[in-house]
């Protein structure tokens, strides 16, 4: 069962007439990497920051269709757009966390970035919370190097270090899914690869989408690949299927560097 | 050819800035020769009354004191309300009238708190003193805020979202933490600029010879008494006049300097 | 390094390996089969080599696929064109082997033991060290050493090559009436086989140290 069930989805942006998606029909499935490839202004960025719901902060969007997430507990799917109450919406983004093409740290500790979002969740207790922040910074790949000044000021670490933090931040709350919107194109090569296998190591607990302007990065990292174009799902399947024999020739266009 | 007109215009701009810099270095120089020949410690130790000036620069402060414990939380809830909530048609009109606001001439100010202070209240007062320096504070508070919130990433925020926080957390952990030292320096200028006014109080708390932390009578203030001595005919007035600008202007000189010290630490 | 890449290439490496093994295993056993012309031995060495041309397809796919997903650079990229014109040879090789099991399977029946034994055996014997020498070599990485089996291989094939030679002439000497010629004839025929497959070893080794030392393709 996916964990994502994405149907006939359209999107549009407030105070715009026409939809910036059309249509879209695509799985996210369960313990995966599915990558989100395609030219600038084709959709994926705003496709991802609906599985979220993140758009809501600035009102006035016009969705169709159905976005369903599957809930553990009654493993049933539910439809996010739906949720119009402020507390269910918390409850969708802790279950859906999301990384930016920026790091963010916040402008305190490393260990307060951490636990920050362990707080909101209710947590109160001084050693869990020590021992949720020590999990998370180690599945984040960063304990090694910070776990000898976690109560410095973020703001200190390297670029990709706040991207990993960031990361230790959303794993922290123990998400089902985790979005990542570029979360290497700030980044140098380096760091860069660095993320890239703490991504594959995280979908042994996550299910993951990755927006990603890199055609390399989706082939390397991820099971499946959705092609999309100016708003249209052109092809989604296996990753081996899209860079060895895709079926559209938009996409194989893209793939082979003939546009975009 | 070209090399002569840079040459020209790169002369002519360090003609400029130096003659500006010429006339501030004329105002200190005066001020510190003027200042210093009357200056001596007793000016701390003594009321207007028995030729100090101690009431006065007490009285100023209590005044900016009072105008900033009224200014500062207005101001910034409201710059936090334009920021962080203002999409509707609302905030615009809001901030238009603050930008207005802040280049409202500070006498016509003073004019306004006399029509709705001190003639129902039947007097001068330390209160309508103080009101009028907030009114001047305000826009000042507002539009810093406002700015400081505006540099702080879109992302900080939306990071903040996606973790689970309600907007109004979001603000206080983390806006407002990221633009604190930002915000706090726009404070402190401000509280610079108001400390040094004068047109705000001539009508509104005047100036009194005595010592007094009453605030329903005439207040002390430092620069509206600058400008009494200043008219006054005898020379010791004129000679403790230019004491008390002396005082003033290392007052505020030292408000702004700290304020940028700080905003050079954020730089880096 | 992603795990899924070093996963891949490793699967790959293990699967040419495994080809390779059975082709070493086929001739060694062929070999043994001409001790005494044993024709169930013969029969069992083609076990060895059997379905090969699937075996080769699913590592060429294989190849494909990691060049497609992974772009590999440098000794990665020289590594998986390498195995990928490997699979080829060795694809021969297997051919070559059926083909000298066929051949001598026949001349079993006509040639005697003694005869076989004397010209067969040492060149088989030079193939076999040849193909043991290369097979080993796909999992070494040291330069020097890669440097020296490759070295080794040449030897034996260029034994292979002057016994062959050998066997020619002295084939030709003995074989002066008509009816006798043909029976050597197809003896040296299958012999020729034999040298192939040590060619196709020394062009495996080749490739193999190109991976290591990189520059340009060639002989």
């Amino acid at each position: 069962m996916p964990v994502m069930n994405i149907q006939d989805f359209s999107f549009t942006y407030p105070n715009v007439s026409h939809p910036s998606l059309k249509n879209i029909n695509m799985k996210i499935r369960k313990n995966k990497i599915t990558a989100l490839i395609g030219p600038s202004g084709c959709g994926k960025s705003t496709l991802l920051r609906s599985m979220n719901r993140i758009h809501d902060l600035y009102p006035g969007n016009r969705y169709e269709g159905t976005i369903d997430l599957l809930n553990d507990s009654t493993q049933k799917m539910e439809n996010i757009l739906d949720i119009k109450k402020e507390n269910e919406f918390i409850e969708l983004r802790q279950r859906v966390g999301m990384i930016f093409q920026k790091p963010t740290p916040f402008p305190m500790s490393i260990f307060d970035n951490v636990a920050y979002g362990l707080k909101i969740a209710g947590i109160k207790n001084k050693s869990e919370l020590a021992g949720r922040v020590e999990q998370a910074l180690k599945d984040g790949a960063l304990w090694k190097e910070v776990n000898d000044r976690l109560d410095k000021s973020a703001m200190g670490l390297s670029g990709g270090q706040q991207q990993r933090l960031c990361i230790a931040r959303a794993v922290a709350v123990k998400p089902e899914v985790i979005l990542f919107d570029e979360p290497t194109s700030a980044l140098d090569p380096i760091s860069t690869g660095a993320i890239e296998e703490l991504l594959v190591e995280l979908k042994k607990d996550v299910s993951i989408a990755i927006v990603t302007h890199n055609m390399q990065q989706a082939s390397r990292i991820s099971d499946y690949t959705a092609f999309m174009y100016l708003g249209d799902l052109i092809e989604f399947d296996k990753t081996e299927s899209i860079f060895l024999n895709p079926k559209e020739k938009q996409t194989e266009d893209y793939i082979t560097g003939r546009f975009g | 050819m070209r090399l002569l007109i840079n040459k020209i215009v790169l002369g002519l701009s360090t003609l400029s800035a130096l003659i500006g810099l010429g006339f501030l270095a004329w105002i200190l120089i005066t001020l510190f020769i003027k200042g210093l020949g009357s200056f001596h410690f007793s000016l701390f130790l003594n009321d207007l009354i028995d030729g100090g000036l101690r009431n006065l620069i007490v009285g100023q402060f209590i005044l900016a004191g009072i105008a900033a414990a009224i200014g500062i939380p207005l101001g910034m809830v409201a710059g936090i309300y334009l920021q962080e909530y203002g999409r509707s048609r609302y905030a615009g009109l809001i901030r238009n009238l603050s930008d207005i606001m802040m280049s409202a001439p500070s006498i016509v100010i003073g004019a306004f708190v006399y029509a709705i202070v001190v003639v129902p209240s039947g007097g001068t007062s330390g209160f309508a003193g103080a009101i009028a320096l907030s009114i001047m504070m305000l826009p000042i508070v507002i539009n810093t805020t406002d700015n400081m919130l505006s540099l702080v990433p879109r992302e900080l925020r939306e990071a903040g979202i996606a973790l689970g926080a309600s907007k109004y957390r979001v603000i206080l952990d983390i806006v407002i933490k990221a633009a604190k030292v930002g915000i706090m320096t726009g404070i402190l200028l401000a509280f610079a600029r108001i400390i040094g006014e004068t047109a705000p109080l001539l009508f509104t708390s005047e100036t009194s010879n005595y010592f007094s932390l009453d605030l329903s009578e005439s207040f002390p203030s430092l620069t509206v008494s600058i400008y009494d001595l200043a008219n006054e005919p005898e020379e010791s007035s004129r000679d403790l006049a230019w004491a008390a600008s002396f005082i003033l202007t290392v007052l505020v000189l030292t408000i702004n300097l700290t304020g940028r010290y700080f905003t050079r630490n954020k730089k880096r | 390094m992603l795990q899924n890449f070093t996963d891949n290439l490793e699967l790959i490496k293990s699967k040419v390996t495994d080809i390779g093994d059975g082709l070493l295993k086929s001739n060694e056993l062929i070999l043994d089969a001409l001790e005494d012309c044993d024709a169930q031995k013969f029969h069992d060495a083609k076990g060895f080599i059997k379905n090969i041309s699937s075996k080769t397809d699913e590592i060429d796919n294989e190849i494909i696929k990691v060049l497609a997903l992974y772009t590999p650079e440098a000794r990665d990229l020289r590594r998986v064109v390498a195995y990928l014109k490997i699979t080829n040879e060795l694809s021969r090789a297997c051919a070559n082997t059926r083909s000298f099991i066929k051949g001598f399977t026949d001349v079993c029946a006509d040639v005697d033991t003694k005869t076989i034994k004397e010209y067969a055996l040492p060149m088989q014997s030079s193939t076999v060290k040849a193909i043991k020498t290369t097979i080993n070599m796909i999992n070494i990485d040291d330069i020097d050493e890669i440097q020296e089996c490759y070295n080794d291989v040449l030897i034996e094939e260029s034994k292979t090559d002057d016994l062959y030679e050998m066997v020619e002439a002295n084939l030709h000497d003995m074989a002066k009436e008509l009816n006798q010629f043909e029976k050597f004839y197809r003896m040296l025929r299958a012999l020729r086989k034999s040298g192939k497959i040590a060619d196709r070893a020394s062009s495996i080794a080749n490739l193999l140290v190109y991976i290591q030392v990189g520059g340009n393709f060639h002989k």
